[in-house]
């Protein structure tokens, strides 16, 4: 058994609202490939952030080699031999691949000038010894995303550091790199290196990690040693948690259908996608982070161009091209981002929840009507319960809650056909949830088609009559009635086949 | 907790009210106050329709630039606009009443087109405006130069002499009139028309005005053209008030337009603010130059004193954004 190289104990961190991470600890041997998992939100991102220095923990400690440290920020962080591969990448554009790679540690000559010639030979050595490839003289910019993961992964290395981050390094690589990068996360081990590896991909964390460990809503769960579980071991560790009993009654959807979308294309994002839904049905989609449900939400909103793809309601091809046009056809977008998407902070309330429909309330044609605004927006303020002092305060002046209220409110003005909801209830205090969760029902009861993706697994289980799994940017499986549990969901959502659960496509 | 709550509320509440609008017709009467004192009489009716009439010019080169502003971008090409109109606008006139009509759509489809061409750079080609419109003044000065040859012709019809003069109106001069009348409008439609609602909203949040259906485009190309307009208006009411045009008409207003909006209250940052204090800023900044004559100060001294004013407003309203 070889030595511990960091032990992470009772860690603690939390944000406005939320407790991201309650006590866990989380530890890894010299030489190993230890393997993160657990659903969106279980603090996966949170921990690993903190051991690289860009959060601080609000308790707990930290010993790297057996040492008590604190770790204040990335510098000290890469100082100790602690060095992260971000999930966005971190490159300079503008800059060659060497001038990125030896960023701020540039090595000098004479008179403080920056010694090309030492920079080149000593990153062709690094390269060597992993057996990479690059042109080191090429933009950022002009190389294609995988080449430059790869750079970011040499700017590590080059920095010799002992244990090495991997956030989800293989989101964007095709399955050609990823065995490439295999390839590099072998030769880091026998070059005495640990990896700590996140991985959204079920047969990833089989064919590369020693061991795994699992968090769930911020909490530890277990550690195992690959060798000695199941995929459906591991997928039993991540969920398993009761639900909680806010959900209203599922809905009782008839048979027609209402809105359709039909192979609907958007290069490098969607591929295929063709759904429906059925009068008085809410759809559910579903799928780790990033997996296209955003952009799905955006094409079909006209926020994105397609390529192609034929969204239809009430059995009417429409024509979208942009939002306007989106909203002149009954559809409505809560989207995901409320400060930068949905509102207008520094405006009122009222002009928030004004602006979608001011069209339908002008006076002499072309003036807005204040009486009828002043009304509207009073009886919105009704309808969705929003909590305010005056209608003239800046909408930045409300709680989370109800600033989603008031994007909501702005798009019911509109009286849509269809409402996609992206993320509606993130970062809302649960009593806004439990309302928004009853609003979605009356939509659908009233025969709009809900559409919603949320990240919270519960959420879609428990609001959904069907759910449309994403799995890197297509619907791997539609899952309905009994099929719908956490457990099916997360095996669509890491690309595993349901094949002995029954696949079922609509 | 609940009390900080509280106290944003009500700091949201002033904003909506009118925030540094209304603080700016409060400096006004201070102004006006200091200037009686330095020089008594300043309050005379007659002198203050004088100053009124000059004003007016800052005032109608300033609504376009408010409406640039509250979208978020600013407009450069004012002064240049300002001397090419002129220029452009007497030749056409060339001191006849019957080329007014031809003079006046020919100085509003040169503005519209200087607007056109920011509009298209700052949109299609991404050119921040800043950059954009100083560039295309810059263009637009090599233009009139190279049409007047450096000697401009032309001199104003008696028609629009007139309208420029003192007393059209028994004392109120015409320019006045019609500086009322635009502001009445421009404020309607900033306050009262769907259109002016989007202005603010493409001013304060971009993206998100395009997810609820505004066509930001739209807007950004409508501001600039009217901005390009009301320079163009400025730039021929100029012919008629000194008779004729100069290679340097537009110079003394290259300044005072944006500081007119900015001492008006509308913020640098875009969505929030109005024309309502510009026409207060356009007529502080008119009594300020006009103090500074009277204390005997050179043009290159009032134009340090421009600069500082602007500069030091543009950075107390960061500071209140901050707090």
């Amino acid at each position: 058994m070889s030595e511990e190289i960091l032990r992470m104990s009772h860690i603690c961190k939390s944000f406005p609202g939320v407790k991201a991470l309650k006590e866990v600890d989380f530890s890894c041997k010299k030489g190993e490939v230890m393997v993160l998992a657990g659903e969106n939100g279980a603090g996966k991102s949170t921990i690993l952030k903190i051991l690289s220095g860009l959060y601080q923990a609000d308790s707990g400690e930290i010993f790297f080699n057996g040492k008590a440290v604190k770790i204040k920020n990335p510098l000290e962080a890469q100082k100790m031999g602690i060095a992260m591969v971000y999930q966005e990448l971190t490159l300079v554009n503008e800059m060659t691949v060497a001038e990125n790679i030896y960023l701020s540690i540039e090595p000098t000559k004479k008179f403080g000038l920056v010694d090309r010639k030492q920079i080149e030979s000593s990153i062709q050595e690094v390269m060597g010894q992993y057996g990479i490839e690059l042109d080191l003289q090429t933009m950022v910019k002009d190389l294609p995303v995988a080449q430059q993961q790869m750079a970011e992964i040499v700017k590590i290395l080059i920095r010799q550091p002992e244990l090495i981050i991997l956030d989800e390094p293989t989101s964007a690589l095709a399955r050609k790199e990823v065995t490439q990068l295999y390839e590099i996360i072998r030769s880091m081990i026998s070059m005495g290196k640990t990896i700590i590896f996140i991985s959204h991909r079920l047969e990833e964390v089989f064919e590369i990690g020693d061991r795994v460990t699992v968090f769930k809503d911020g909490s530890y769960v277990d550690t195992k040693k690959i060798s000695e579980i199941t995929e459906d071991d591991l997928i039993r560790m991540m969920v398993g948690r009761s639900l909680q009993n806010i959900f209203p009654e599922k809905t009782q959807p008839e048979q027609e259908i209402i809105f359709q979308v039909k192979n609907l294309n958007v290069p490098k994002h969607l591929r295929d996608i063709s759904f429906s839904v059925r009068r008085g049905e809410i759809l559910g989609i579903a799928g780790l982070q990033g997996h296209g449900q955003t952009e799905l939400f955006n094409a079909i909103y006209g926020i994105l161009p397609r390529e192609t793809g034929e969204i239809i309601t009430a059995g009417e091809s429409l024509k979208i091209g942009n939002a306007k046009q989106a909203i002149k056809q009954g559809l409505a977008l809560v989207p995901a981002d409320r400060k930068n998407e949905g509102l207008f902070l520094l405006r009122s309330i009222r002009e928030n929840l004004a602006i979608i429909s001011l069209d339908q309330r002008k006076k002499l044609g072309i003036f807005i009507d204040g009486k009828k605004e002043k009304k509207f927006s009073l009886d919105m303020k009704e309808k969705l319960a929003i909590k305010l002092a005056s209608l003239r305060n800046e909408v930045a002046s409300l709680s989370g809650g109800n600033q989603q209220k008031v994007v909501l409110g702005k798009e019911l003005a509109i009286n849509p056909k269809v409402v996609l909801f992206n993320e509606p209830t993130r970062g809302i205090d649960v009593e806004a949830k439990r309302e928004f969760y009853n609003i979605m029902h009356d939509l659908a009861r009233s025969g709009v088609a809900v559409i919603m993706y949320s990240s919270d697994l519960m959420e879609v289980i428990g609001m959904s009559n069907r759910v449309a799994v994403m799995y890197e940017g297509t619907i791997s499986a539609v899952l309905q009635g009994e099929e719908i549990t956490e457990e099916n969901i997360m095996y669509c959502a890491y690309g595993a086949s349901l094949a002995n659960k029954g696949e079922r496509t609509l | 907790m609940a009390e900080k709550t509280l106290k944003r509320g009500r700091a949201g509440n002033l904003m909506a009210i009118g925030g540094p609008q209304a603080v700016v017709y409060i400096g006004l009467a201070a102004i006006l106050i200091i200037a009686q004192i330095i020089s008594p009489g300043y309050l005379k009716m007659d002198h203050i329709l004088t100053m009124l009439r000059l004003a007016a010019f800052v005032g109608i080169a300033s609504i376009g630039q408010t409406f640039a502003v509250l979208t978020g971008g600013i407009d450069l090409s004012i002064a240049y606009v300002i001397t090419f109109a002129n220029i452009v606008g007497s030749q056409v006139m060339y001191g006849e009443n019957q080329n007014l009509p031809a003079a006046v759509l020919t100085v509003l489809a040169v503005g519209a087109g200087v607007g056109l061409v920011n509009s298209m750079g700052i949109k299609f080609l991404k050119i921040p405006p800043f950059i954009m419109t100083l560039g295309v003044g810059t263009i637009v000065q090599g233009i009139y130069m190279i049409y007047s040859g450096g000697a401009p012709k032309g001199n104003t019809a008696p028609l629009l002499r007139e309208m420029c003069g003192n007393n059209i109106f028994g004392r109120v001069s015409g320019i006045l009139v019609l500086w009322f009348i635009l502001s009445v409008v421009v404020i309607t439609v900033l306050k009262f028309t769907p259109y002016g609602r989007k202005i603010y909203a493409v001013g304060i949040n971009q993206k998100a005005a395009r997810f609820s259906g505004i066509n930001v485009s739209g807007i950004i190309f409508s501001v600039y053209i009217i901005s390009g307009i009301t320079a163009a208006i400025t730039g021929f009411l100029l012919v008629g008030f000194t008779g004729t045009s100069y290679l340097d008409t537009g110079t003394k207003y290259a300044t005072t337009n944006l500081a007119a909006v900015v001492i008006g209250g509308t913020a640098i940052t875009g969505g929030r603010g109005g024309y309502g204090g510009t026409i207060a800023g356009a007529i502080i900044m008119t009594v300020i130059d006009d103090l500074l004559v009277i204390i005997n100060i050179s043009q290159a001294g009032r134009q340090v004193v421009q600069g500082i004013i602007i500069l030091l407003l543009v950075f107390s309203y960061s500071q209140q954004k901050k707090n």
